[in-house]
C-alpha cells in the first residue's frame, strides 16, 4: 500500500541520491589532469582569491555578529518609546541586495558622489583622499550593514524567551548592564550568534554582486570568469570544487563549535521583561539607534528614492514589467516548490528516525551552503549528463533555473520547517491518532495549522533570497529572460545608476512587504 | 473477557522495561496502574493505544485483535482513547472544537456534542480557546473530548496531577460517574496509591518491570 509514510522515505532516498550524482562530479575532476589556465589560476589567481576571500567572510561575520547581539539586546533589554518601530526596522536590512549597496556607497563617496558634491556646495573644504576606502573594507561594510539581521533575528529570538530568569537573578545580584551583557548575555547567546553567524558567512561566501562590482579578486568571481569570459568550464568546476570544500570546511567549523555549546542553551527559560529606561537615557538610546539605522539603512534608501524620482520620465515599464513578472513568477513558483519538498523531507526525518532521514537532512543543508556560482556549474554539468541518457535538451530553459535554485534554497527552508516540527513535536499529532484520525490527516487538521509560522517563515526566507539572487540568474538564464536583479545588475554595470533605482525599489517595496506580513502574522500566531 | 493483554513485553535500549505483562478486564470496569517514575507506566498506555510498538505479546479488545505478533491495527482505527498527562488540547481550536475533533460526522453528532459539553458544565463556554481557560476547564474538555470519541477503552495518564487536591477530587467522582454512566473501561496510570484503591477494581503495583 502506498502510504504517506513510504512517499516521505522515496523522497528521501531520490533527494540523497540526487546530491549525491550532482556532486560527484565535483570531487572526480579534482583528480584528473589539469590544463594550462588552471595552471595560471593556481598560480595567480588563488592566492589573491583565498585571501581575500577569508579576510572579508571572517571580518563581515564577525561586525555582524556583534552588531546583531548588541542591537537584539538593545531592544530586548530595555523599554522606551519607539523600541517595536526599532525592533520592527532591524529586519529590514535584510530586504537589501548587498550589490545594491556596494554600487551605492561606490557613488555616494565618489567625487561626483552625492557626499563630496554637497561639501563642495557647502565650501567645506576637504581632500579627495578621506573618502578612498579599501575595497575590502567597503565589502565588510556592505555586508555587515546588509546581513546582520541573521544575527539580529537569532539572538532577539533567545534572550526575549529564555533569558529572562537569568537576567533578572543577575540584576538581583547587583550586576549593572554592562556587565550582564558582558557576562551573561554574550556566553548565553553564544549558541544563536553561531547559527546566525553561519548564515552570514555562506551569504558572503557565495555572494557574486559585490565582489564583481568592486572588483575584488574573489572565489566567486574568479569561478564566473573562468566561465563566462574565458569558456574554461574545467578550471571553472576547479575552482568551485576548491570552494565547495572550503565551505564544507566553515560548516564543520560551526557545527563543531555549536554542539560544544550545545549545552549552553537554557532548557527552560522565563520570556524578559524589559526594564523602563529615564528620559535622559532613552534620548540617548534612540539616537544611536536612529543614527545607526540611518548611516547603513536610510541614507541608500533616500538616494534611490531621490534616484527614482529623477529616473521617472525616462523609466520605460515596458522594459520593466516584463522583468517584475519573471521575478514574481519565479520567486513565486520556486519558493513554493521549495517549501512542498523541504515538508517531504522533514516529515521523513520526524516520523522515521534512522539512516536515510539522517543523511538525507545533513545533505539537503549542503545546497545552501555551497556559493550560488558552484550550484550553477554543478546543475548545468548534471544537464548536460542527463541528455546523453535521455535525449531532451533543458540546458537552454528555465527548468535548469529552477533546478538549481531549488538545490540552492532547499535547504534553508528545511532548516525553518524541520525546527518548527521539533517545537509542536508529536504530541498534538498523537492526541489527534487517538481520536482516531490518520497520521496524515492529524498532520493535515492539526500539525499544519501549528506549523503555519514556521512555514511562512521559511517561504519569506527563501523568497527573499531568491528575489535578489544574482549569480543563479546571470549563469543560467535562457536567452532574453531577466529578472530584476539581473536588470539592476544589468544597469550598474553599465553606470546606470539613476536606471537602476527603480527596479531596486521594486525589489526592496516586495521583500518589505513580506517581511512585514511575516511579522505580523507570527505577532498574531503568538498572541 | 472484554479485555485481554498477554505476555506484552517492551525493551528500551536492550533494558526491559515492560515483561511479560497480562492483564484481564471486564466491561466498564476501572483498573489503576501504580508504580514509580520510569517504571513503564505511560509507556504501557502508549503501547496500547498504538503510539510505540511492544516486541512481544497480544491484546484483544471486545473479541478484536488489536495485536499480536502477526498482526496490528492502526492507532487510528483502533477506538481506544488516552488523555493525556498535560491535556493536549489543540491549541488553534475552541473548546466546541476540540470535542467535535473525534466524531465522526453524523445526523446526532450536534446533539451528542451537546449532551456531552452538559454533562462537563462546559455548555457556556463553547468558543473559548484552551488558552482561555483554567487548568480544570482544560481537564475537563481533555476529558470530554475522550468520551465524546465513544472509546471502547479509555487509558488516563495521571489525568489529575496537575490540579489542587479539592478540584481534583471533585472532577474525579465526576469523571466516574460519568464513564460508568457510558459504560466505559478504563485503565488509569496514577502515583497515588490512595486515590489507587478508592476508584478501581483491580490495582497493579510497577516496580521498573510489570510482572
Amino acid at each position: 500500500m502506498f502510504t504517506w509514510n513510504r512517499f516521505t522515505k522515496i523522497s528521501s532516498i531520490l533527494w540523497i541520491l540526487l546530491i549525491f550524482i550532482l556532486f560527484s562530479e565535483t570531487i572526480t575532476l579534482l583528480f584528473k589532469p589539469s590544463n594550462e589556465n588552471w595552471q595560471h589560476s593556481v598560480n595567480y589567481v588563488f592566492g589573491d582569491a583565498s585571501l581575500n576571500t577569508l579576510i572579508i567572510v571572517g571580518f563581515s561575520t564577525l561586525f555582524a555578529g556583534i552588531l546583531g547581539l548588541l542591537l537584539a539586546t538593545c531592544v530586548s533589554l530595555f523599554e522606551f518609546k519607539g523600541r517595536k518601530l526599532f525592533s520592527f526596522l532591524f529586519y529590514l536590512p535584510l530586504a537589501f541586495p548587498p550589490y545594491v549597496l556596494a554600487y551605492f556607497w561606490t557613488y555616494f563617496l565618489s567625487y561626483t558622489g552625492t557626499l563630496q558634491t554637497i561639501l563642495r556646495q557647502l565650501n567645506i573644504p576637504y581632500q579627495s583622499t578621506w573618502f578612498v576606502v579599501d575595497l575590502r573594507v567597503l565589502a565588510i561594510f556592505v555586508y555587515t550593514s546588509s546581513l546582520f539581521p541573521y544575527v539580529y533575528i537569532s539572538s532577539k529570538a533567545l534572550i526575549n524567551r529564555t533569558l529572562g530568569n537569568y537576567i533578572e537573578n543577575a540584576r538581583v545580584l547587583g550586576y549593572s548592564y554592562s556587565r550582564i551583557i558582558s557576562h551573561l548575555i554574550l556566553p548565553l547567546s553564544l549558541p544563536a550568534l553561531m547559527g546566525g553567524g553561519l548564515l552570514v558567512s555562506l551569504e558572503v561566501i557565495s555572494d557574486y554582486g559585490v565582489v564583481s562590482y568592486l572588483g575584488i579578486p574573489s572565489f566567486s568571481t574568479a569561478i564566473v570568469r573562468s566561465w563566462l569570459k574565458f569558456q574554461d568550464f574545467d578550471t571553472a568546476l576547479r575552482l568551485a570544487s576548491l570552494l565547495m570544500l572550503l565551505t564544507l570546511f566553515l560548516l564543520f567549523f560551526f557545527n563543531y563549535l555549536s554542539r560544544r555549546m550545545k549545552n549552553l542553551i537554557p532548557s527552560k527559560g522565563r520570556p524578559l521583561h524589559a526594564s523602563k529606561l529615564n528620559q535622559k537615557q532613552t534620548f540617548l538610546l534612540i539616537s544611536i539607534l536612529t543614527l545607526f539605522l540611518f548611516m547603513t539603512f536610510g541614507i541608500p534608501l533616500l538616494q534611490l528614492i531621490a534616484w527614482s524620482i529623477k529616473s521617472i520620465p525616462s523609466i520605460r515599464i515596458q522594459a520593466i514589467l516584463p522583468n517584475l513578472l519573471n521575478t514574481l513568477y519565479l520567486s513565486i513558483g520556486v519558493t513554493f516548490i521549495i517549501v512542498l519538498i523541504s515538508f517531504v523531507l522533514a516529515n521523513h526525518n520526524r516520523i522515521q528516525k534512522g539512516l536515510i532521514s539522517f543523511v538525507s537532512s545533513k545533505l539537503v543543508l549542503l545546497g545552501y551552503s555551497i556559493p550560488g556560482s558552484v550550484i550553477g556549474i554543478l546543475s548545468l554539468v548534471f544537464f548536460l549528463n542527463l541528455r546523453t541518457i535521455f535525449p531532451i535538451s533543458l540546458n537552454q530553459s528555465l527548468t535548469l533555473l529552477v533546478f538549481a535554485l531549488i538545490i540552492r534554497y532547499v535547504g534553508l527552508s528545511f532548516q525553518g520547517i524541520d525546527q518548527g516540527f521539533n517545537k509542536i513535536g508529536m504530541r498534538f499529532n498523537e492526541a489527534a491518532q487517538v481520536l482516531g484520525k490518520s497520521y496524515f490527516n492529524a498532520m493535515l487538521t492539526i500539525d499544519l495549522h501549528l506549523l503555519k509560522p514556521a512555514i511562512l517563515s521559511a517561504f519569506t526566507m527563501v523568497f527573499l533570497d531568491i528575489i535578489k539572487e544574482l549569480p543563479l540568474s546571470l549563469l543560467l538564464r535562457p536567452f532574453n529572460f531577466n529578472t530584476l536583479a539581473t536588470q539592476v545588475h544589468q544597469y550598474a554595470n553599465d553606470e546606470m545608476l539613476v536606471e537602476s533605482a527603480f527596479p531596486t525599489l521594486i525589489i526592496l517595496t516586495l521583500s518589505f512587504a513580506i517581511i512585514t506580513i511575516l511579522i505580523k502574522f507570527v505577532q498574531k500566531e503568538t498572541t | 473477557m472484554y479485555l485481554e493483554i498477554k505476555h506484552l513485553s517492551f525493551k528500551y535500549d536492550s533494558n526491559n522495561i515492560i515483561e511479560s505483562f497480562n492483564l484481564s478486564a471486564e466491561k466498564g470496569s476501572i483498573t489503576t496502574i501504580i508504580g514509580e517514575s520510569g517504571s513503564g507506566k505511560s509507556t504501557l498506555l502508549r503501547i496500547l493505544a498504538g503510539l510505540q510498538t511492544s516486541q512481544k505479546g497480544s491484546f484483544i479488545l471486545d473479541q478484536q485483535i488489536i495485536f499480536d505478533e502477526s498482526k496490528s491495527i492502526e492507532t487510528h482505527k483502533r477506538k481506544i482513547g488516552l488523555v493525556f498527562q498535560d491535556y493536549t488540547l489543540f491549541p488553534h481550536l475552541t473548546i466546541y472544537q476540540n470535542i467535535a475533533f473525534g466524531i465522526q460526522s453524523g445526523r446526532d453528532k450536534k446533539e451528542r456534542i451537546q449532551a456531552i459539553l452538559k454533562m462537563v458544565e462546559l455548555e457556556y463556554e463553547t468558543t473559548k480557546f484552551p488558552y482561555e481557560c483554567s487548568g480544570g476547564m482544560q481537564q475537563r474538555v481533555a476529558l470530554a473530548r475522550a468520551i465524546a470519541n465513544q472509546p471502547k477503552l479509555l487509558l488516563l495518564d495521571e489525568p489529575f496531577s496537575n490540579l489542587d487536591q479539592e478540584l481534583k477530587i471533585r472532577l474525579r467522582d465526576q469523571f466516574i460517574s460519568w464513564a460508568k454512566q457510558e459504560e466505559i473501561t478504563l485503565i488509569w496510570v496514577t502515583h497515588d496509591t490512595e486515590e489507587a484503591h478508592a476508584i478501581s477494581n483491580q490495582v497493579i503495583e510497577l516496580n521498573g518491570k510489570i510482572k
